[in-house]
């Protein structure tokens, strides 16, 4: 079926473009406009703005940890008997089903679960598999585990290290490779309470820089497309900038990326001991070409921290409301739940949010910066089109300004800051850039070839709307979301990267489970078969 | 092959999956439950009772259940076994039947001796609140040191040992003063302590006093729990329940949209209130049917094909082997795990017979809505 | 005028979701417009003119002519006005009522009172488990108001209570003021096992004396409760609270193994 887009703005970066064009799609994919036949239908797009589906590199949608924040938060989801005050979660409806149709209304087509744990892949997947009409990927962890703590301690080859991530990537069926507060988990498991870059994970003997170098090494020479996956140790503590600085600075050229740098925006300054560094951050980041970063948005409301820095969530599972958490103690990473609620009122939570966005502001490249809230961690992912509205336009900040404490607004350089995010660089953030983050090189775009992803919006005044609701969504070609409902059901795929796995390390991974934890290393596999989609993987080269 | 039976008598398999969609579309609040659950079954039976408008329990879901409604009113630490095997220094097993309740995971924390972390070399302490009178030897050797209590006082036990940890003053209980206080030295010597026992077997307040005992202790050392659930398919199927509908069981979809609620979607409650007026229940066979069921209409759903003596309203029989991998939860684990494939078999997977039925009960709906 | 009166056609085949039924929901809506409310709970989508004869009235005066254990929800987030059951009421009676005063005849279900914020609730039979109580996962029970249950409640009455006030006439089942975080609970009978296990803050008076406290409950010794009978003078309604209350009393403190600064009185020897 041949499908023309007709008489849309389109807004393609990658492409140059960004004025009116037509579109043509046939199975699935964009096409050259054809000479002789005629479409088999016109989508009409005056008067609308046309991109390629938005791509979200890091949202926490299926995962063990995902299911034990529901299971602690019943109140939180819709129809649990009827209630007042409705949370910003209830009204996402909190399910794989919910998940997969809000994010498609909102024009997205890929999102990528950033926080897979080698040992229950297959319960990301199984949730993966039951979110309908996007795509999907997730990166698995590593970093907190026995075998690379391991074999760091035994100063075994680069090789053995490569073999064993491409060996745990290949059983995980990820796109990428995370680490998360390396060492750190592994560390309070022996009850270290504190714990940054160059600390030692007692017993190993590595500190967590090695460990991040290592990988970093690893993820560069299998040649996985998508840098190192990076959560800095000491995240939301006063002074945590500098654990995020040294990160930075450890990158030494090779390609790094860092998870929700909001997180790590604070200094200690001030007469409340919280203070923002989101300049000093961001000229960091400007100053290394090599250091991409997404945001973590915090936007205001009841929502819940779901992270495997099980350190992390230890330290602050008091401070949570509602008064309740989960702590983890995985093999590996672990993780931990807790509840947390911003609110405009706060000092800190008003601070958090202007420090978030005065790294969108001052980071200069929108290639390297990504509009994550790090879903649900800053805010449920429902909350993207106001975050575009906050960056597009300065008077929607300047109204949010006035309801924050004064102290937090002196605290901040915000209201110096009156770049506004163009249509292009909107498009450039949320569609080319995490597409060449992830190695899509089909994704992001609109030229000949590209998978026919395609959100359509209406624009106006208002930017938040037109981003809450998609004229119209293409998924593969298909037409699956018009005037911001889903029309059609359809399961999409996750992606996966197609590593090549050593025999010899299989061997060596099933000899080493069985003889230090009595199970088998095949328990990590994610079987094809398991899923109960007819194609549950989309294979991505390797670089 | 016969493969359904219609009041007991041999049917074609499609005239019976036609029948027992006529049935469910029939049925006032059909109820889906029994024993169940792999991942492929609980989403085809969560998919079907959506259809139905019906109510949805899980035979042994009371057992997981009582565990994650502690979880979610109080929190908890919780510990991945093959982390406790390694690391954990210290074992405080509590209640009579902490071992027996998963006597294989029981078996395989405690075989090898702590290797990871400061606890590392050993040896383990194995310590048991409230044991059986005669406690087991343990696998890979070692002894229990027994802290003796009568099951009916574990409650005040453990009170008076987080009262003790939390240096608050107690009086007279079921354990001495001064063993209350050598315990609690004893469990904040710990390096990597876990609690285990059988959270299917304990009282919620028992399990929350238990709990906060782990969180008193977490302020100065490393402690977390190992529970029990007493049934992993349930518990399982509880985890299926939560990603599709935002709960884990027991759930109603009687209004269109999923409700969840330990009390109105008890199966047993609703079969003896009369609420449900018809169920479709998933087991081996009539012996595995509760008493409960046994006075209404029935779909039964079995692996084995073993007439019945009162036979239901219609029978099936579903492979009771699979030829791809099948998903389960495994307490071992601490996730899912694909058992790897076995035989194949000529009758439909459980999944597949509920596809099935869903599939003409949406194409009955169709027909009435044209 | 009088007021609205639902009328109860025959016992329901289902559980009911009367939480549409109340004043300030039902001001100014027609017969017509109440009749076609949803309140069904199956696939067959009961509304209010399946269920009853109506008769109409003041709204802010509902009366149910004949009860049901399949009434759920009655009283739901009521902010004002009355609602008289002439009959039993299933579960969540008074779920998150702000305000106004609801009174069943009959018995209630599990629940009831669950969440309550304000205003007065009657029981005038017993009442079921979790009296008062939150609902699964919610961190906090009653908040406020004076619910009054004129015969016995079940298991784990006023759980996670922060503030208000409960009289029970009769008896209350185990585990009574389990994890009260404040506020009031008088039981003018007997406290099964486990009154009070976990609670933080808060006070319970327990007329007819408890079969066992916890060891985290110690003795403070005999009190005369000064404030108990001035409390008595605030209910005139509920006699045995000046009567029985008005004998010494022992003090015991906890529960330790938490906050313990609760504290649960019974009869002095």
């Amino acid at each position: 079926m041949l499908t023309c887009l007709k008489g849309g703005h389109v807004v393609d970066p990658v492409a140059g473009l960004d004025g009116p064009a037509d579109l043509w799609v046939e199975d699935g994919r964009v096409v050259e406009a054809p000479d002789g036949p005629r479409p088999d239908r016109i989508i009409d797009c005056a008067g609308l703005v046309v991109m390629a589906g938005a791509i979200d590199i890091h949202s926490h949608i299926a995962s063990g940890h995902v299911n034990t924040a529901r299971l602690l938060l019943p109140e939180f989801h819709k129809a649990f008997q009827a209630r007042p005050g409705a949370t910003k979660l209830s009204q996402i409806g909190w399910t794989a089903e919910e998940t997969g149709l809000r994010y498609a209304e909102m024009g997205f087509t890929l999102v990528v679960e950033p926080a897979m744990a080698p040992s229950s892949a297959l319960h990301s997947h199984l949730e993966l598999a039951d979110i309908p009409i996007i795509d999907k990927a997730a990166l698995v962890v590593l970093g907190n585990d026995d075998v690379l703590l391991s074999l760091m301690r035994a100063g075994e080859s680069p090789q053995a290290i490569e073999d064993y991530v491409a060996w745990t990537v290949g059983s995980a069926r990820a796109l990428g490779v995370k680490t998360i507060n390396a060492g750190g988990s592994a560390a309070f498991k022996d009850n270290v309470r504190a714990f940054s870059i160059d600390d030692e994970v007692p017993d190993y003997g590595v500190t967590s820089r090695a460990i991040v170098k290592t990988l970093q090494s690893a993820v560069t020479g299998l040649k996985i497309p998508h840098p190192l996956h990076v959560h800095c140790n000491n995240l939301g503590i006063a002074g945590s900038a500098d654990s995020a600085a040294a990160t930075i600075q450890s990158a030494e050229g090779l390609p790094l990326h860092l998870a929700h740098l909001q997180f790590y925006g604070y200094g200690a300054g001030g007469k409340r001991g919280f203070s923002s560094e989101g300049q000093r951050l961001a000229e960091l980041v400007n100053a290394r070409p090599e250091i991409t970063v997404d945001i973590g948005q915090v936007m205001f409301g009841p929502t819940v921290t779901i992270s495997s820095d099980e350190l992390r969530q230890f330290a602050g599972r008091t401070a949570g409301s509602p008064g309740k958490y989960v702590i983890m103690d995985g093999e590996a990473n672990g993780g931990g739940v807790v509840p947390i609620d911003y609110k405009e009122t706060s000092y800190y939570s008003a601070l958090q949010w202007a420090i978030g966005l005065e790294l969108f502001l001052l980071i200069k490249d929108p290639w390297r910066v990504f509009f994550t809230t790090d879903h649900p961690n800053g805010a449920p992912f429902t909350a993207y089109p106001e975050l575009f509205a906050l960056l597009m336009d300065r008077d929607v900040r300047a109204r949010w300004l006035e309801m924050l404490p004064d102290a937090a607004v002196k605290a901040t350089c915000l209201t110096e800051l009156d770049r506004e995010y163009t249509l292009a660089e909107i498009a450039i953030m949320t569609r080319a850039a995490p597409a060449r983050l992830l190695g899509l090189p089909d994704r992001g775009h609109l030229s000949p070839g590209a998978v026919a992803d395609i959100a359509v919006y209406r624009p106006g005044e208002d930017k938040a709307q037109m981003f809450a609701s998609a004229a119209w969504l293409l998924k593969d070609g298909e037409v699956v979301v018009e005037n911001g409902a889903v029309t059609r059901r359809r399961f999409g795929k996750a992606l996966a990267l197609k590593a090549e796995t050593d025999a010899a390390m299989g061997r060596r991974m099933e000899r080493y489970m069985q003889d230090r934890y009595g199970l088998p290393a095949h328990w990590f596999a994610v079987p094809q078969d398991a899923l109960g989609r007819e194609t549950p993987f989309g294979w991505v080269d390797m670089r | 092959m016969t493969t359904a039976w219609i009041d007991g008598e041999a049917a074609e398999h499609a005239a019976a999956i036609a029948a027992a969609a006529g049935r469910i579309r029939a049925s006032r609040h059909p109820l889906f439950t029994g024993d169940y659950g792999d991942v492929a079954t609980t989403r085809a039976l969560l998919r079907l009772a959506a259809q139905a408008g019906g109510a949805v329990d899980q035979q042994n879901a009371a057992a997981a259940l009582g565990w994650l409604s502690v979880l979610r009113e109080t929190g908890s630490f919780v510990g991945a076994p093959a982390e406790i095997r390694r690391r954990a220094d210290m074992l405080l097993f509590v209640g009579p039947n902490a071992l027996q309740a998963a006597p294989e995971l029981a078996d395989f924390v405690l075989t090898e001796q702590p290797d990871l972390g400061r606890g590392k070399g050993g040896p383990r302490r194995v310590l048991w609140l409230g044991g059986p009178a005669a406690l087991p030897d343990l696998p890979g050797g070692g002894r229990v040191e027994a802290v003796a209590c009568a099951p009916g006082q574990l409650r005040a036990a453990l009170s008076m040992l987080r009262a003790g940890v939390s240096g608050q003053r107690f009086g007279k209980g079921p354990l001495a003063t001064d063993v209350i206080h050598a315990l609690a030295v004893t469990l904040r010597e710990a390096r990597f302590g876990a609690l285990v026992f059988a959270a299917c077997d304990l009282d919620e307040l028992d399990l929350e006093m238990l709990l906060g005992l782990v969180a008193d202790l977490n302020a100065e050392t490393r402690w977390t729990t190992l529970p029990l659930s007493g049934d992993p398919a349930a518990f399982g199927a509880a985890q299926v329940a939560t990603w599709t509908a935002g709960w884990p069981l027991r759930l109603g979809f009687g209004r269109g949209v999923p409700e969840h609620d330990l009390w109105r979607f008890d199966g047993a409650r609703l079969a003896a209130s009369g609420e449900c007026d018809l169920v479709v229940h998933l087991g081996s066979g009539e012996a595995d049917l509760p008493e409960a069921f046994r006075e209404l209409p029935l779909i039964a759903v079995t692996s084995d094909a073993t007439a019945w003596r009162s036979e239901p309203a219609i029978r099936f029989t579903v492979a009771s082997t699979s030829a791809g991998h099948l998903i389960r939860f495994n307490e071992l684990w601490g996730s899912f795990v694909a058992a790897a494939p076995g035989t194949a078999s000529d009758r439909p997977s459980p999944a597949e017979l509920l596809d099935g039925i869903a599939e003409a009960l949406d194409a009955a709906s169709q027909e009435e809505a044209a | 005028m009088s007021g609205l009166t639902f009328t109860l056609r025959a016992e329901p085949e289902e559980r009911l979701d009367l939480s549409p039924l109340v004043p300030s929901r039902l001001s100014g809506s027609s017969e017509r417009e109440i009749a076609a409310l949803p309140i069904g709970t199956t696939k067959r989508g009961l509304t209010v003119g399946d269920v009853f004869a109506i008769m109409m009235g003041e709204a802010d005066a509902i009366r149910f002519d004949g009860g049901s254990a399949r009434f759920d929800n009655l009283g739901f987030a009521m902010q004002g006005g009355e609602i008289r059951v002439t009959g039993d009421v299933g579960a969540c009676l008074g779920r998150r009522m702000a305000g106004g005063r609801l009174v069943v005849e009959g018995n209630a279900g599990p629940f009831a009172g669950s969440g309550l914020l304000g205003g007065e609730v009657v029981v005038g039979g017993n009442a079921g488990d979790r009296l008062a109580g939150p609902l699964g996962g919610e961190m906090t029970g009653m908040r406020g108001g004076f619910l009054h249950v004129t015969g016995s409640a079940g298991r784990r009455a006023a759980d996670r209570m922060r503030r208000g006030v409960i009289v029970v006439d009769g008896d209350v089942g185990e585990d009574a003021a389990s994890r009260m975080i404040a506020g009031t609970l008088l039981v003018g009978g007997r406290a099964a096992d486990g009154a009070g296990t976990l609670m933080r803050r808060g006070t319970v008076i327990v007329a007819g004396g408890v079969s066992e406290l916890g060891p985290t409950f110690l003795d403070n010794g005999v009190a005369q409760l000064l404030a108990l009978r001035l409390m008595a003078r605030g209910y005139p309604g509920i006699g045995w609270i000046g009567e029985r209350l008005a004998r010494p009393m022992r003090r015991f403190g906890g529960d330790t193994a938490a906050l313990g600064k609760g504290e649960v009185f019974v009869p002095a020897g």
